[in-house]
């Protein structure tokens, strides 16, 4: 990769970052849907994270939870350290496994929002914050993670469609080089298999 | 992966946990004064005018979700509403015969004292940014130090009280809403023609409840009692700084047996009168005590 496109990379996740912030907190948390609402930041990170690799994952991370602290007056820090967990295990994610199944940014989606939602409350606790954990809060984190996963694919190809041009080649052409590591064999593919079948005779 | 690479990749993942640690420790141990506040304010004088901004230019789309939203809620809600309707029409009448009885005792003593909210140079603003964790309840709004709002200030929607402010900034604030556990405000709930002042505070457990503390054990307050706002503040308690003028609604007691709840633990639930989740439209009560005229006893 070289240092222009890592440039346009960083410029890139940086607007993708404060636009998401952004709308998260003007527009997105003001719509309440069943008590619920959806939080895209987590998403936006776990999708950096899967696109871009786990330091660029985490490094994200740790910037739009400061953002996100900065921008409503809470806490420093606190939205940061849960953020840098799921930029990194989402980047780690890419590193250790195929993604060329088109599910894995839902799983991924529900996995982060679920993290966001539980460290959160482990947080909250180890601070000593009067805060109220009940069984309401965690109907609601568990309205959250499926609300968030519902919307977790559109953002991460919202994100991937911004992110294209400059993200590292093994991302870009991921799919279509998936048999290299490991995905579909010319087997199952149907136009292959009479390619070999062809051969054979 | 060459070890160098992986080296320092965990080099500066180890370096941004420590750099939150330190924030967070640092934000959390220390006054409202020091370096890290500063620095916090400084980012929201810059980010509240885009905040503002973006409030506006995307309100259409709020609106619509928001609409359809509503709707649905409005669905679910309609046979409880209707329900409720009914209660309340018996209690109006009884209310409008109290308020009867009320205004001559007034006239009777001189004393000048009004719930209107006009009174207390109310400022209209829309609610801008709102938070999107569960665990913090706070709203940031349009107005601020610029248009006569403070720190403490009541503030009011749909109807109801619905918090005080936390934060002032020039053109921006936060409220801090009454499920916020650092929330507190002198209350008292209006029973049969008594009232019983206590304290209003947020449910541990449930942040869309509320709690009024200190109530007299011997109180006698049906189910459904309305709760106000008592006019005063408790001069001991550092905790309660904010001052609501007498009558703003607050919510109703949602406790079935108060008897034995009152016997027990002198605190009873109350369901918050405003819905805190569809917040658009606020009023702060810039001039709180400007009604708090003293009594002149014939």
């Amino acid at each position: 990769m070289t240092r222009e496109r890592a440039a346009k990379l960083t410029l890139r996740i940086a607007i993708v970052a404060f636009v998401a912030v952004l709308l998260q907190e003007t527009v997105i948390s003001q719509i309440s849907i069943f008590d619920s609402y959806a939080d895209i930041t987590p998403l936006v990170v776990m999708s950096i994270g899967l696109l871009c690799g786990s330091l660029p994952g985490a490094v994200a991370g740790f910037a739009i939870g400061l953002l996100v602290d900065l921008a409503m007056v809470q806490t420093l820090g606190i939205t940061s350290l849960l953020f840098i967990v799921i930029g990194y295990w989402s980047g780690r994610l890419r590193e250790i496994s195929d993604l060329s199944h088109g599910l894995i940014p839902i799983a991924t989606g529900a996995g982060a929002t679920a993290a966001a939602g539980i460290g959160m409350m482990l947080l909250q606790f180890l601070l000593g914050v009067d805060a109220p954990i009940s069984v309401m809060l965690v109907e609601q984190i568990v309205l959250q993670v499926l609300i968030n996963t519902l919307i977790s694919l559109p953002v991460y190809e919202i994100v991937r469609w911004i992110l294209y041009r400059t993200l590292p080649d093994d991302s870009r052409h991921r799919r279509h080089h998936s048999y290299t590591t490991g995905g579909l064999s010319p087997l199952s593919q149907p136009s292959q298999r009479s390619r070999l079948r062809r051969t054979v005779r | 992966m060459p070890d160098k690479k992986i080296r320092r990749r965990r080099a500066v993942l180890a370096l941004l946990v420590v750099v939150s640690l330190i924030l967070l420790t640092v934000y959390y141990s220390t006054s409202d004064d020091n370096a890290l506040h500063s620095v916090q304010n400084d980012a929201v004088a810059v980010l509240s005018p885009i905040q503002k901004g973006a409030s506006k230019v995307l309100s259409p789309v709020r609106d619509v979700f928001g609409f359809i939203s509503s709707t649905v809620h409005a669905k679910s809600q309609n046979s409880e509403l209707k329900r409720t309707n009914e209660t309340l029409r018996s209690q109006l009448d009884q209310a409008l015969t109290d308020q009867a009885q009320f205004k001559a005792d007034q006239k009777a003593l001189k004393l000048d004292a009004s719930d209107n909210i006009s009174n207390f140079d109310p400022v209209n603003t829309t609610v801008i940014a709102k938070d999107s964790s569960l665990w913090y309840t706070s709203v940031e709004i349009g107005v601020g130090s610029n248009e006569g709002v403070a720190e403490y200030d009541p503030v009011v929607g749909n109807g109801a009280l619905i918090g005080n402010i936390s934060e002032v900034y020039g053109s921006v604030s936060y409220v801090r809403l009454l499920g916020d556990e650092k929330f507190a405000v002198g209350a008292m709930a209006l029973s049969n023609g008594t009232s019983y002042s206590g304290i209003i505070e947020p449910k541990v457990g449930n942040p869309q409840q509320l709690v009024l503390t200190d109530l007299p054990a011997n109180a006698t307050i049906s189910s459904n009692s309305n709760v106000v706002c008592s006019g005063f503040k408790e001069i001991g308690d550092t905790a309660i700084r904010s001052y609501c003028p007498a009558g703003i609604p607050i919510g109703t007691v949602s406790t079935q047996n108060t008897t034995d709840a009152l016997a027990d633990s002198q605190q009873l639930s109350v369901t918050p009168v405003a819905d805190l989740q569809h917040l658009s439209v606020v009023q702060v009560l810039t001039r709180p005590q400007a009604s708090t005229v003293s009594a002149s006893l014939p």
